[in-house]
């Protein structure tokens, strides 16, 4: 499904290239869960937000379902980030004046959805992270590991290919950290492709294949 | 559609910064006020015009003459000019009058019957003048609502007598006020032959003349030029028609209106930069949200248009206390100029519409910035 080849990502620092990426070459089936590892600024995220469509490549080719991603036009991968992909983070990113319920939303709100059809949607997704209790709060009214499984709830709302969770569980404590793994796990499961990154060797167990980043490369 | 959930979300960004909101759409507010009440002026201006001139407008032609020299015998020589309908004689006349102890200035006008239609007055009670009355120069008078509430404080006037340097004259008609312009406050209207009689004039000054309908109105014109060139030397006379008339009138308020227009715009203005201002420290405040916008999917113009929306909205919430403001304004300022109470759709028309563009036109570069911003870097952002 994902077919990365010698994918590089540069950032120009004054004088100096930052090699982010250097050269990666990455194949993931659908339904695989593939953690990425390594040590920080070693291009983890970098990875991600490639893959995600959220960023481009300096060079290289990455094929999304066959399709060439260096190639597409901002709105093309604005319309693959909302049907194909979803997103989790580790500072859970929830617009704040939103209800959980709106949160969720979002998603289905770019995808043209209507009124009835998004709330219905959007509380199922609540619902499958145990939170239709909460769709009137807003986040600040929630625990950290709530908060998350919102976040997860929007990511999974619009049925996506793959879901990217850049170290969702780093800010949480251990116990609510398993919880959200669990959850990846079920989805997985369910046949989501899951791509996490993480550097707590202790939550890799879930995942099927994993990868280690040094500076921007792959070792092992 | 989007749009209502845009315009929604724009209205709770706002309510959740009322202050802000409130000092950023001053000047849109200021504008927006003056410029309804310029469009008001303009308006009421227009319909008094129409009052003013009636249905014979486009048909009439005022005769200023300013020799001694015009009487009844020139009077009946017009008459007979080509595609002259009517020819309605004035002459006016300003003289003291005593309200009570006051002595109050009162404009005499020495009418002919046909007065009433190329004046458009409007008679409430009683008659206007007769044929008979100037035949017979009879000491009748009409007078305006006005002046009779002063003088027979609700008291029918019909039948009752007014002394005017020492001549009774009774009332046979009251009129509507048409409060023209301020000096016409007080106005009498006696037949125009009692009135030659009454001061020793001997002479008309005014007159008016209505075309016939199927007649080209400049070629009349013309023709009435002509004979007066024949007759008299060019700068004895003036003739004027409709639409020249409608142009002075206009030009009266013109200095008024440009002056209000200067100053909606350079509110307008000032309000613009002050939103485009608070778009883009709006923008900047809200980058985060922008990259998760972006991240679950929105597309550029997604977010183009979620900010101009918001400016947009931003701005009318101005605009529409300031039209309201403007409509009050206007109320209360027309009466003052002596200018009929006017509140055109066109005025709340342009209360909406200019704002949405002062809005939109504003909103622009901050959208802009807005939708360019790199999703990972928006995310990034603390
Ligand atoms: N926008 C950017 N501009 C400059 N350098 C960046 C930018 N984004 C990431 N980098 C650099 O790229 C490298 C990889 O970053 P990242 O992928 O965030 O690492 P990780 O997620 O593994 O900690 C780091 O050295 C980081 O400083
Ligand atoms: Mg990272």
């Amino acid at each position: 499904m994902i077919v990365l080849e010698n994918v590089s990502k540069y950032y120009k620092m004054g004088e100096g290239l930052i090699r982010a990426l250097d050269g990666i070459s990455l194949r993931i089936n659908e339904g695989n869960f593939l953690a990425i590892m390594g040590p920080s600024g070693s291009g983890k995220s970098t990875l991600m937000n490639i893959i995600g469509c959220l960023d481009r490549p300096t060079s290289g080719v990455y094929l999304f379902e066959g399709e060439d991603i260096t190639k597409k036009k901002e709105r093309e991968l604005a319309f693959l980030r909302n049907k194909k992909v979803g997103f989790v983070f580790q500072t859970f990113n929830l617009l704040p004046r939103f209800s959980c319920l709106k949160n969720v939303e979002l998603p289905l709100f770019y995808a043209g959805y209507s009124k009835d059809e998004m709330r219905k949607k959007a509380y199922k997704a609540l619902e499958a992270v145990y939170l239709s209790h909460r769709i009137d709060h807003k986040p600040s009214e929630l625990s950290g590991g709530e908060m998350q499984r919102v976040a997860i709830a929007r990511a999974l709302v619009n049925d996506p290919k793959i879901i990217c969770a850049d170290e969702p569980t780093g800010n949480l404590d251990t116990k609510t950290g398993e919880e959200i793994m669990n959850i990846f796990y079920s989805l997985n499961n369910n046949g989501v492709t899951i791509i996490l990154v993480t550097h707590e060797k202790k939550l890799i167990s879930f995942a099927k294949r994993r990868i280690f980043l040094v500076d921007g490369r792959i070792v092992d | 559609m989007k749009f209502p959930e845009y315009t929604r979300n724009a209205l709770d960004v706002i309510s959740a910064n009322k202050f802000r909101a409130f000092l950023t759409t001053l000047g849109i507010l200021i504008g927006t006020a003056n410029l309804i009440m310029v469009v008001s002026l303009i308006d009421s201006t227009e319909k008094q015009i129409k009052d003013r001139f009636g249905r014979f407008g486009t048909r009439l032609i005022y005769l200023g003459i300013h020799k001694e020299v015009f009487g009844e015998d020139e009077l009946s020589m017009i008459k007979k000019i080509e595609g002259v309908s009517c020819v309605c004689p004035s002459i006016w006349y300003l003289t003291i009058f005593k309200v009570g102890r006051k002595d109050k200035h009162i404009e005499i006008i020495g009418s002919s019957p046909e007065t009433m239609y190329v004046e458009n007055i409007e008679i409430e009670k009683g008659r206007f003048i007769i044929d008979s009355d100037v035949y017979n120069k009879r000491r009748v008078c009409i007078i305006e609502r006005k002046l009779a509430n002063k003088l027979f404080k609700g008291l029918s006037p019909i039948g009752e007598e007014m002394k005017i340097e020492n001549i009774h004259f009774q009332i046979v008609g009251v009129t509507e006020s048409k409060g023209f312009m301020k000096w016409w406050e007080d106005i009498l209207y006696i037949p125009y032959t009692t009135l030659m009689e009454f001061s020793g004039q001997s002479y008309i000054n005014h007159c008016g003349i209505l075309v016939e309908e199927d007649e080209d109105l400049e070629a009349c014109v013309q023709r009435i030029k002509r004979w007066f060139i024949k007759k008299y030397k060019e700068e004895d006379f003036h003739i004027e028609t409709w639409e020249e008339m409608i142009r002075e009138v206009k030009e009266g308020t013109n200095i008024i209106n440009l002056i209000g227009l200067i100053i909606s715009g350079l509110s307008l203005l000032i309000g613009g930069i002050g939103i485009m201002n608070v778009m883009l420290v709006s923008v900047r405040e809200r980058t985060r949200e922008i990259g998760i916008r972006k991240a679950v999917g929105a597309t550029n113009r997604d977010i183009v248009i979620q900010f101009l929306i918001e400016s947009i909205t931003l701005s009318l919430v101005g605009g529409i206390v300031g039209t309201i403001i403007g409509i009050i304004g206007a109320l209360i300022f027309s009466p003052l100029l002596d200018l009929p109470r006017s509140i055109s759709i066109s005025a709340i028309f342009v209360g909406f519409l200019v704002p949405s563009l002062v809005g939109l036109f504003f909103g622009v570069w901050p959208a802009r910035q807005a939708s360019r911003l790199d999703p990972i870097c928006a995310l990034r952002y603390e």
